[in-house]
């Protein structure tokens, strides 16, 4: 047995321990990441168990308390408690970020394997792409969130939009690589169907690259959703999302910051987490770039 | 007929550290060279020749580390020098050549900025100064048109071309030892003889001790005077070329020879044979055989040779070999 | 390198064409009237039908199409709702804060960012690697306005070093102009920052296991020539291509940060542009911002020559 031991703790512990600790050192974002995403996820599901107040009842008597023993993040100015509206905003941001990862995967999956299985195709998606991504992302969801009906869908898609190139340009280059292959060449030859091909050769292999890409998607749709709130085009204000709490505590930064803090916080502790496993799992499943020890 | 010794390796081992475990990609490696020799330091690929040129110049990096071992440099241990010190060293006193002359140099400085750089850093030569005596240079090596080429890019010279520029910048500061790995496996056939002879040529010129790594008996014959043959990261066998060739003593480089191709002579070729081939792989060095390492391949291994290494012994004058039955293999397999 | 400048033309002035269309059909594949969205909410039915007629409205798609990008070559992005003043001369008068701030954020972020990148490549794996490394995946993941107001709380409120908000001219003195220019620069810089660490880092990292920087080490080249003089330089292409796609970050970075310390540049103006509805402002508003992200890329793609040779010469 070898001895390659980093910075292993001083424990009379026996060898799968140091193992075990070996494994997290390596895999240190994973499991930070991934624990830390875990633990706000299971807070924001169970929201309806932790909170003890209504998110969106006033509760007038009890506005602009500091953190305390009754409201553990303080109160905003219609006395509602901001414990209780950061858990239930954590379940609409999570679920417009899932719901724009999926379908912006899903989308700007499709489209790359038709721009990279197609060669008359791919120019004419591709410039419709680069013109997508020279539009800023905050600016063009403004723009459509201006133009249509407030709610939750219209953030979703307003999302969504500006994400879709990203994943094309990731698809469409994976699959001209994977085309060229000669198991791709050779299912061709035996005279595989164009679908079948897709499905069964080049989708599997193109699936890590994307499940990558689209966990840095749902980091960003958090917080651009949170940028829409903030801006005022976000998803309206009935429903808590941390973008409109926020939004509304814009006003009240220097007589009560906590409105404003804990969405804060949490908000980017979870971008945080996102972007962490994002990392982790990338390194793990790329060897080149995962040099780090 | 010792020249005087000018590099002396003693008991080199280098070690890398990985995730599966640690490797020993250098053991208890010694080799010398004497001013105006060559040495050829052959074995195939994977089998530490190239690690040992790195250690010797120290350009080892984590997770690899130098464990053991002597580097003397005309008397001077090199393993005991500061970094700072060391840096003065390479490409003054002793240098280095690599491979592939391509990706070897850099390619967005030009090949003026590289050769003249060296000089301005060891000889403290001035801006101007420096690219005169990388114009020396550069036709020293026979590259044409040289005050031109100073300003071309490496993309814009040919394989060979390039390799004379890499030969160029190891030799500007008239180094004792210029250890060169690999140099012409890249290379068309024909330039390597080119190069070849340049080596040849500038070493008569200027006394350099050359160390020569390669995997090419063919290269070996023609320009080294000793030879010292590796496998998994030990010395097997160790003597003159003419020795080594005409009579090895270890099955290993028995093997290499053999595996040798020959042409067919004759137009039908009628003397067609083929291949001979040395069966198995290299083994893991994670986990070490006990014994010799060559043990598994070994057609005339006996069980000896599995438990116990045999250590290197002089059979013949000035020809050492580390085998329990030197000479054997070649006396029954011809 | 004349087919490479073409090229690079006119693959531009295609993106250029299609975010138009991008923009147009924006307008016209919305649920709802167009003539009513650009009348605006307080127009009653006669200014919806006149601005139906005069923008011509009730044409083929087409026709308009061309109608408006004619209109648009001429430098005429529309007139504002809400303050009846051509859109051209509303973002004229907030260009300079803007600017502004895109300038002082692009240096702070690229001085920031090269050195902790190159630092965190040469350590890579080592403690100031990870270290840099988790500074950066933290300044990239808090949104723009936590990390605004907690620059705010610390330096303008409690140690009270710099304003909170707002925004002075540089012709009112160069102090005051870049007072209210720290703050912000450094909030958006600390995202981009980020952003661009990795990407050196990265960039370095590949670079530094090349077989050249090898040679120059062989050489006996001390570590800041190796990293500066050979590594550095080849790093630069991937790495300004970044600085050019980080430009739409940039852009939007712009909006939320001027936002938050209420610096009345053009993300202000498509604030209150969105609250007030006034669609030809937040239009125009994209159509010269894509099209500033698209000359920077351009012009980006032709400095290439500047640092890889082998484009020049092929």
């Amino acid at each position: 047995m070898t001895d390659v031991s980093l910075r292993a703790p001083g424990l009379p512990l026996g060898g799968t321990a140091r193992r075990a600790w070996r494994f997290a050192m390596r895999h240190l974002t994973i499991l930070i990441g991934g624990t830390l995403l875990f633990v706000l996820i299971a807070v924001s599901v169970g929201a309806p168990f932790i909170a003890h107040y209504d998110p969106i009842a006033l509760d007038v008597p009890h506005r602009f308390r500091p953190p305390g023993a009754q409201f553990w993040f303080g109160t905003d100015n219609y006395g509602r408690d901001v414990f209780s509206r950061t858990l239930y905003g954590g379940r609409v941001s999570l679920m417009v970020a899932i719901s724009v990862a999926l379908l912006s995967g899903v989308i700007g999956t499709f489209i790359g394997l038709l721009a990279g299985m197609f060669r008359w195709l791919d120019p004419i998606a591709m410039r419709i792409m680069d013109g997508l991504m020279a539009i800023p992302s905050i600016l063009l969801a403004v723009a459509m969130m201006t133009l249509w009906r407030p709610g939750v869908l219209s953030v979703i898609i307003a999302i969504t939009v500006p994400e879709v190139p990203r994943v094309v340009r990731l698809v469409r280059s994976v699959v001209l690589v994977i085309r060229e292959q000669p198991y791709v060449q050779a299912a061709t030859a035996i005279g595989t169907r164009l679908p079948r091909l897709l499905w069964r050769h080049i989708l599997p292999n193109a699936l890590t690259p994307i499940i990558v890409q689209a966990t840095y998607i749902c980091a960003s749709a958090v917080l651009l959703e949170s940028y829409l709130g903030f801006l005022g085009v976000g998803i309206p204000p009935e429903v808590p999302s941390w973008g409109n709490i926020i939004a509304n505590g814009r006003t009240l930064v220097q007589i009560a910051f906590w409105v404003i803090l804990f969405p804060g916080a949490f908000l980017g502790v979870m971008v945080l987490s996102i972007n962490m496993l994002g990392d982790g799992v990338r390194d793990l499943l790329d060897p080149r770039l995962a040099r780090r020890l | 007929m010792q020249a005087d010794i000018v590099l002396d390796v003693d008991a080199l081992t280098t070690r890398f550290e990985a995730r599966e475990g640690a490797t020993v990609a250098v053991d208890a490696m010694s080799y010398a060279v004497g001013r105006n020799e060559t040495l050829g330091v052959v074995g195939e690929s994977g089998c530490g020749k190239s690690v040992t040129a790195l250690s010797v110049m120290r350009l080892i990096q984590p997770p690899g580390r130098i464990e053991s071992g002597r580097v003397l440099l005309e008397g001077r241990d090199l393993l005991a020098l500061s970094e700072t010190e060391m840096r003065r060293v390479r490409g003054n006193a002793i240098s280095m050549i690599f491979q592939d002359p391509m990706t070897s140099l850099n390619p967005v400085l030009t090949i003026g900025q590289q050769i003249a750089e060296i000089a301005m850093l060891h000889q403290r030569l001035s801006r101007k100064d420096a690219l005169d005596r990388a114009a020396e240079m550069l036709r020293t090596v026979h590259i044409p048109d040289q005050r031109r080429k100073l300003d071309d890019y490496p993309h814009q010279l040919s394989g060979g071309m390039r390799q004379r520029v890499m030969i160029a910048m190891a030799l500007i500061c008239a180094p004792k030892v210029l250890i060169a790995d690999e140099p012409t496996t890249a290379l068309d056939v024909t330039i390597q003889a080119q190069i070849l002879d340049l080596l040849a040529e500038l070493q008569e010129t200027t006394g350099t001790a050359i160390v020569l790594i390669t995997h090419d008996l063919g290269v070996v014959s023609q320009m080294a005077r000793r030879v010292v043959v590796m496998y998994a990261g030990q010395k097997v066998e160790e003597g003159t070329a003419d020795e080594l060739f005409a009579a090895p003593l270890h099955p290993y480089t028995c093997g290499l020879m053999a595996a040798t191709p020959r042409f067919a002579s004759g137009r039908t070729g009628q003397h067609r044979t083929p291949l001979a081939e040395i069966p198995g792989t290299v083994p893991s060095l994670l986990t070490p055989p006990p014994g010799c390492r060559f043990a598994p391949r070994c057609a005339i291994a006996i069980e000896r040779c599995r438990a116990e290494r045999p250590p290197l012994t002089e059979h013949r004058p000035a020809h050492w070999a580390a085998c329990w039955r030197a000479g054997e293999f070649r006396a029954r397999h011809g | 390198m004349m087919t490479f400048v073409l090229r690079k033309l006119g693959s531009t002035i295609v993106v250029m064409l299609v975010v138009a269309v991008i923009v147009f059909l924006l307008i016209h594949l919305s649920p709802g009237d167009p003539a009513a969205i650009i009348a605006g909410d307080r127009a009653n039915l006669d200014d919806i039908a006149q601005i139906r007629q005069s923008l011509g409205l009730d044409q083929p798609l087409a026709y308009q199409f061309a109608l408006w990008l004619v209109r648009l070559l001429h430098g005429d992005l529309g007139i504002s709702l809400f303050t009846r003043l051509p859109v051209t001369d509303l973002v004229g008068q907030r260009i300079e804060p803007t600017l502004a701030l895109a300038a002082v954020t692009m240096i702070f972020a690229v001085a920031m960012a090269l050195p902790l990148g190159i630092l965190a490549a040469w350590k890579v794996g080592t403690l100031i690697d990870r270290a840099i490394m988790a500074l950066a995946i933290v300044a990239f993941s808090f949104p723009i306005f936590i990390i605004g107001y907690g620059l705010v709380y610390g330096f303008a409120l409690t140690w009270r070093l710099l304003p909170v908000q707002g925004y002075t001219e540089l012709a009112r003195g160069f102090w005051p102009f870049l007072q209210h220019l720290i703050l912000p620069g450094l909030t958006l810089g600390l995202v981009f920052m980020a952003l661009l660490t990795r990407m050196t880092r990265a960039t370095m990292i590949e670079v530094l296991g090349e077989d050249y920087i090898r040679t120059a080490r062989a050489k006996g080249l001390g570590t800041s020539a190796v990293l500066l003089r050979h590594a550095l330089k080849n790093a630069a292409v991937p790495i300004v291509t970044t600085i050019g796609t980080g430009i739409a970050l940039l852009i939007g970075g712009v909006v939320v940060t001027e936002s938050v310390f209420a610096i009345p540049g053009v993300g202000r103006l498509t604030i209150d542009a969105v609250t007030q509805r006034d669609y030809p402002v937040i239009q125009g508003v994209i159509l010269l911002s894509s099209f500033a992200y698209v000359l920077v890329n351009l012009m980006i793609d032709l400095s290439y020559g500047l640092f890889d040779p082998r484009i020049r010469t092929t």
